[in-house]
């Protein structure tokens, strides 16, 4: 028994609901299919274990000043961006084994921070964000952000500053990802480094939740739940998906919006273009654990930060009874176990009073339909591949914020690239 | 024919005893010509009148980091430097009339300064600090403080932010001098904005006119004090200064290490050309009180800045058994008298509502007829055109000072490398 439908879409996170709901009002119909029992994808917004404060285990932040497709659909369903509850005004830090309240560089080192700023800042201007960037002269930039960054000559403890708030980013090692991929958010962040931290402070009132609820409304699509994918086979004017339980769904056009991590599992045909299967080769690196934690004996207005940690950074968010509810990271190459003992252990590095009553997190790294956290490129695939992840293999069009020409990793990514794919797609079916 | 010197350098400030000095280690006999009765020029340790407190009425910072001139006189005297200030700090700005504690920029004002700031740092890339400006490509760079800003149309309070740290290292408003001159100091600086602050935190521990007296020593130079010039002569062979009260003097060279703003009223004949003489006569904009003041009811720890405000810069710096001992930067707009304990106190007020302002001393620079101004910052249209003739030599005579210094212009480094410089010349020139 095979269904038939005008267009397929697989995935539906940000990027799938987004391709879903254009099709529609394209007036087509569409099929959206999603591995998970849930939909959203990387942004999953939930009740706290043993809390119940809302939560957001994965992607959370918005920036709507810069980032203008997700702008537009806050608009367009009357979301409002949600006052920050609990502003932090200070910094613990943490570098050389040492706590401290005060920034802690001296005079010579802080040369070399402003320094690198100012090489940051001429490298992020050469790159034209709505271009993909194998079509601009900027190899000379997709090296690792260890390569880059040892350039400037930094010493150990600048290096630190620099390849840590990169990390937060990032969730990657050093070596794992490409200066050009931290560029190219910086460039998108209007060329402030300072911006790409904190930015990230805006959250969707409501929660991502919100979001996603109001695109999967709005788009109306057939949606099913619990449905992996084995196959995509295109054949002539005619696309087969058929699902990991052998059910088989045609459709003149698909969009495939699932992580580019998870593209291995499903069998493609014809086979990937070489770009594609490079990224297929050699997925991401982002194995940041994002931790919700409940304390007492925290100050509510400071954030955490430190190289060295197992708790890069932590920023109280919610006060919930009295106690603090803060979202903690940790990234490679000192990762973080995500048990409450742990976590209490590396936080009390910061702050030795400190209790942790709760946590939560989820582990998207073990995820099988993420493998990993937001996309972020390895040295020498932006430089040579990027266009590719854009181009569509004849009927079958590809989205998902890991392929984002702009915002790549974020909301509006996915967003930017689920609309390009339903172009792609309704060109296909007219 | 016998000349009474080998060398004759004119005026005592930093400029002048270091070509004395080099002059003297190369065995030259020289007489060093100064118009006031004390050497250091617009550099000046004294105690604060009526006082135990040893102030620095002038200039008073230094970076052996980025001083290179400096650091030689450092390294060779062995002078101790102490940190004026640094540490935590009660930070305090004044923004368009409000008090804010700590940082006083946020939200978008921050990427904002990101970006001016980015484009002053390289802008300031395209200076080569040791080529006269007049022989780059600077000429558009050549404006206003403001005209430079105004390209990149910072946010209103990102502007004031930026035009407290323009007056403070001006004494101008940033109409009146020229972003040339501000970006020649942030590449002498390393292209470092952050240098506008951390490159003036050292100072002389046992006092600056210490260094200068040590240096006038060591050259064995005849000093003549109070000897303004009213004349210098020269011919194919030697020069002849003449002071006002009609002492003369013979010599085969000289240095002519005074403000330019003085050069117009002494009698040069040859005259000096135009080139020199043109800007001499606009002088410059500097006119910066530095305040110091008795003061009780503030944090000893007070690091306050402001734009709108009397004092742009204001901080303790050492305490007397009534008070501490304050340092305040009065830049125009401000009209403010620094000589009255009264306006002083409610200048301080702007920032620490308890200030209570016991004493207060000043020397004021533009008054000084030996100074007529500040350190020298450049105005619009200078340093493009002028720059290498202002320390341009004229026959048997060399010219020496911050004002006429190639990297560090209006600071001791750059009199200490025009001293040099000069001595150079006129050791060749004897032959």
């Amino acid at each position: 028994m095979t269904s038939s439908s005008d267009a397929i879409v697989v995935g539906a996170g940000l990027a799938g609901l987004t391709a879903a709901r254009d099709l529609r009002e394209a007036g087509r119909e569409v099929l959206l299919l999603e591995g998970r029992d849930r939909v959203g994808g990387r942004a999953w917004n939930r009740p706290m274990e043993g809390v119940g404060a809302p939560i957001e285990l994965g992607g959370a932040w918005v920036n709507r000043a810069n980032q203008h497709f997700a702008d537009a659909e806050m608009e367009r369903y009357g979301l409002r961006v949600a006052a920050d509850p609990m502003p932090p005004a200070r910094f613990r830090w943490r570098f050389d084994g040492e706590t401290g309240d005060a920034f802690p560089f001296e005079r010579a080192e802080i040369y070399e921070i402003e320094r690198t700023f100012f090489r940051l800042i001429e490298a992020a201007r050469r790159i034209d964000t709505e271009v993909p960037r194998d079509r601009q002269d900027l190899a000379d930039l997709d090296v690792s952000v260890r390569q880059f960054l040892r350039a400037g000559d930094l010493s150990p403890r600048v290096y630190d500053y620099f390849e840590r708030f990169g990390a937060l980013g990032a969730g990657a090692a050093d070596d794992d990802w490409s200066a050009l991929s931290a560029l190219s958010l910086i460039a998108a962040f209007g060329c402030s480094p300072f911006a790409w931290f904190a930015g990230v402070v805006d959250k969707i009132e409501g929660g991502t939740g919100a979001l996603v609820d109001a695109l999967l409304e709005d788009g109306a699509s057939d949606l099913r739940l619990g449905t992996t994918v084995a196959e995509i086979v295109e054949d002539g004017d005619r696309v087969t998906v058929t699902t990991g339980a052998g059910e088989r769904h045609e459709a003149g056009a698909v969009v495939l919006a699932t992580p580019i991590a998870t593209w291995a599992d499903i069998r493609i045909a014809p086979a990937l273009d070489g770009g594609k299967a490079e990224y297929v080769a050699h997925p991401h690196g982002n194995r940041m654990a994002k931790v919700w934690l409940l304390a007492e004996g925290i100050p509510r207005d400071v954030f955490c930060f430190g190289a060295g940690e197992p708790l890069l950074f932590c920023a109280p968010q919610y006060d919930v009874d009295g106690a603090v509810l803060a979202v903690a990271f940790s990234s490679p190459p000192h990762l973080l176990a995500t048990d409450r003992d742990s976590v209490e252990e590396a936080l009390r590095r910061y702050f030795p009073e400190a209790r942790v009553l709760a946590v939560d997190s989820h582990d998207w790294t073990a995820d099988p339909f993420a493998r990993g956290g937001w996309q972020v490129h390895r040295p020498g695939q932006l430089s040579r591949h990027h266009s590719s992840l854009q181009e569509p293999q004849a009927r079958v069009s590809f989205a998902g914020s890991d392929t984002a020409a702009r915002w790549i990793g974020w909301f509006d990514g996915a967003i930017e690239s689920g609309a390009r794919a339903a172009s792609q797609a309704a060109a296909r079916l007219t | 024919m016998t000349l009474d010197f080998d060398a004759i350098v004119v005026g005592g400030g930093f400029a002048g005893v270091r070509a004395a000095r080099d002059l003297g280690d190369a065995g030259r006999s020289v007489l060093l010509v100064e118009a006031r009765d004390r050497l250091g020029g617009r550099v000046w340790t004294r105690p604060f009148q009526g006082r135990e407190a040893r102030i620095e009425m002038g200039g008073t910072w230094v970076s052996t980091d980025v001083h290179p001139f400096t650091a030689e006189e450092v390294e060779r005297y062995g002078f101790a430097l102490k940190v004026s200030h640094a540490g935590e700090v009660d930070t305090r700005w004044s923004l368009g009339g409000e008090l804010i504690h700590g940082f006083p920029l946020e939200g978008e004002e921050i990427p904002d300064l990101e970006r001016v700031l980015f484009e002053t740092i390289k802008a300031s890339h395209r200076v080569a600090i040791d080529v006269p400006r007049d022989q780059q490509d600077l000429a558009d760079l050549d404006v206003s403080v403001e005209e430079f800003f105004d390209r990149f149309d910072p946010l209103p309070r990102v502007r004031e932010f930026l035009y407290m740290w323009a007056g403070l290292g001006s004494g101008a408003l940033p109409t009146e001098w020229s972003m040339l001159t501000a970006l020649s100091l942030i590449a002498a600086m390393d292209n470092s904005v952050y240098g506008w602050y951390g490159a003036v935190t050292d100072a002389f521990e046992d006092g600056i006119s210490n260094v200068v007296e040590t240096l006038a020593q060591d050259s064995g130079a005849r000093i003549e004090l109070s000897a303004p010039v009213a004349r210098i002569e020269q011919d194919a062979d030697s020069v002849r200064v003449t002071a006002r009260d009609g002492r003369s003097w013979s010599a085969a060279t000289a240095v002519v290490a005074v403000p330019i703003a003085l050069w117009p009223e002494i009698e040069f004949h040859p005259p000096l050309p135009e080139d020199k003489l043109a800007p001499a006569r606009l002088n410059h904009p500097g006119r910066m009180k530095k305040t110091w003041m008795v003061v009780d009811g503030i944090p000893d720890n007070l690091y306050a800045s402001g734009w709108g405000t009397d004092f742009v810069q204001a901080f303790p710096e050492g305490s007397e058994p009534d008070g501490l001992v304050a340092i305040a930067m009065c830049a125009p707009p401000s009209e403010m008298d620094p000589h009255d304990p009264r306006a002083v106190e409610a200048a301080m007020r702007q920032f620490a509502p308890a200030a209570r302002v016991l004493a207060t001393d000043v020397h004021e620079w533009r008054q000084d007829p030996f100074a007529k101004g500040g350190w020298y910052v450049p105005p619009p249209g200078v340093l493009s055109t002028s720059h290498a003739a202002l320390g341009r030599p004229e026959g048997r005579l060399s010219f020496a000072g911050a004002d006429v210094a190639i990297r560090w212009i209006g600071w001791i480094d750059g009199a200490l490398e025009t001293g040099a410089r000069a001595a150079r010349e006129s050791l060749a020139r004897k032959g």
